[in-house]
């Protein structure tokens, strides 16, 4: 007759043949098996449960890790270096140009840096200037605005508000997605 | 030798980073079997499993400056694999598979081929027999148990690794593992007895 083992003892076996099992219970196990026929038949049976899985398994195909290498995109550092080296290349161009253009002559290095300096330090001010000019015309539009009447006082209070509510939820939005993507390990 | 030991994944990864490239194919040698058989377990295809176990790789090495060191790899390329396993079955779940599907053979390397030492053609058989039917049990498992045993048997993680990644107790791993293989020898009580 088949004596079904505790469950107790089946969580054991179970343990035992996943490698879960400390050495010292697998030993005390070990011994009972060879003494108790219930204990061995179930061993029995799950020990084939587990190979049986080994069965439902299949080989990886030669040349799998190959496929996957010649399909590796190239990482953004090279990418980076690339853009890296066509800005130097284009201001290196643009400097010459400049200094051909200029009337100096053939431009030695040393020239080349200058004409660059002298080319972004108009660019710089004269961006400066245009900013600064841009800043007070709105300036100015806007205290006209307000100016014409004390409703439009209300409607600016209101649309400055409304903007910084509309600003704080992107902001916590932004946030919420960020943790759920850091939630994720950074994968969609 | 300290230097000869084996590179963790996390040094791998590392050195990836860091531009060596190789590194990117130590780590495809060291788990392409795990995934291509999880895979293969999800999507019970095993070409599929295949080609999605490249992607997977894929997406891994695009993604891998996100990499956050404070998880395992082995827990974030599985849930990669899980993630695209699972998008895979939505796109074509009109187009269902049934495991039972006859053998033909003519795939290339076999579907469920397994390597014997010097089997009978019985043993053949028997053991044909017995891959379909576990494949079949694990199917009819709940997914709460399933999902633990794939994890467990075809993707070889640890249970850590499968608590971490499922964000389970590690006490929950085992029992729900225990009951799961519980189960599947009720199930396979014809094909566990001799």
């Amino acid at each position: 007759m088949k004596h079904p083992v505790t469950e107790h003892d089946a969580a054991l076996l179970d343990s035992w043949l996943d490698g879960q099992l400390e050495p010292g219970e697998a030993r005390a196990l070990g011994q009972r098996l060879g003494v108790d026929a219930g204990l061995e038949r179930e061993e029995a049976e799950l020990r084939r449960l587990f190979q049986a899985f080994e069965l439902g398994k299949v080989e990886v195909r030669e040349g799998f890790a190959d496929s996957v290498m010649a399909r590796l995109p190239q990482r953004a550092k090279a990418g980076r270096l690339a853009v890296a080296l066509l800005v130097a290349a284009a201001l290196a161009g643009l400097a010459t140009a400049v200094a051909l253009l200029s009337g100096g002559g053939v431009p030695t290095a040393g020239s080349l840096v200058a004409t660059l300096g002298d080319f972004f330090g108009t660019l710089l001010l004269a961006g400066a200037g245009l900013l600064g000019a841009s800043w007070r015309g709105v300036g100015e539009g806007v205290r006209s605005f307000l100016a014409l009447s004390p409703a439009n006082v209300a409607i600016a209070v209101g649309v400055s508000a409304a903007s910084a509510l509309l600003l704080v939820s992107l902001l916590r939005r932004r946030r919420a997605v960020a943790a759920e993507r850091a939630r994720r390990n950074g994968l969609d | 030798m300290a230097g000869m030991a084996q590179k963790t994944d996390e040094e791998l990864v590392t050195a990836v980073l860091g531009g060596d490239e190789d590194s990117f194919r130590d780590l495809v040698l060291r788990y392409q079997s795990r995934v291509v058989n999880y895979l293969q377990r999800m999507l019970r295809d095993v070409e599929e499993a295949h080609e999605l176990g490249q992607e997977v790789f894929l997406r891994v090495y695009r993604a891998l400056d996100r990499f956050d060191h404070s998880y395992r790899f082995s827990t974030w390329l599985f849930r990669v694999a899980q993630n695209a396993a699972i998008d895979r079955i939505r796109k074509r779940r009109l187009k269902m598979v049934s495991i039972n599907r006859p053998q033909t053979g003519d795939s290339e390397g076999g579907e469920w081929e397994f390597e014997s030492a010097d089997p009978t053609p019985y043993q053949n058989a028997r053991n044909r027999e017995r891959a379909g039917a576990i494949l079949e049990a694990i199917q009819g498992l709940r997914d709460e148990y399933r999902e633990l045993i794939e994890l467990r048997h075809f993707a070889e993680l640890s249970y850590e690794e499968i608590a971490e990644l499922k964000g389970m107790p590690l006490g929950t791993v085992k029992n729900k593992l225990f009951r799961g293989r519980q189960m599947l020898k009720g199930v396979l009580a014809d094909f566990l007895t001799d």
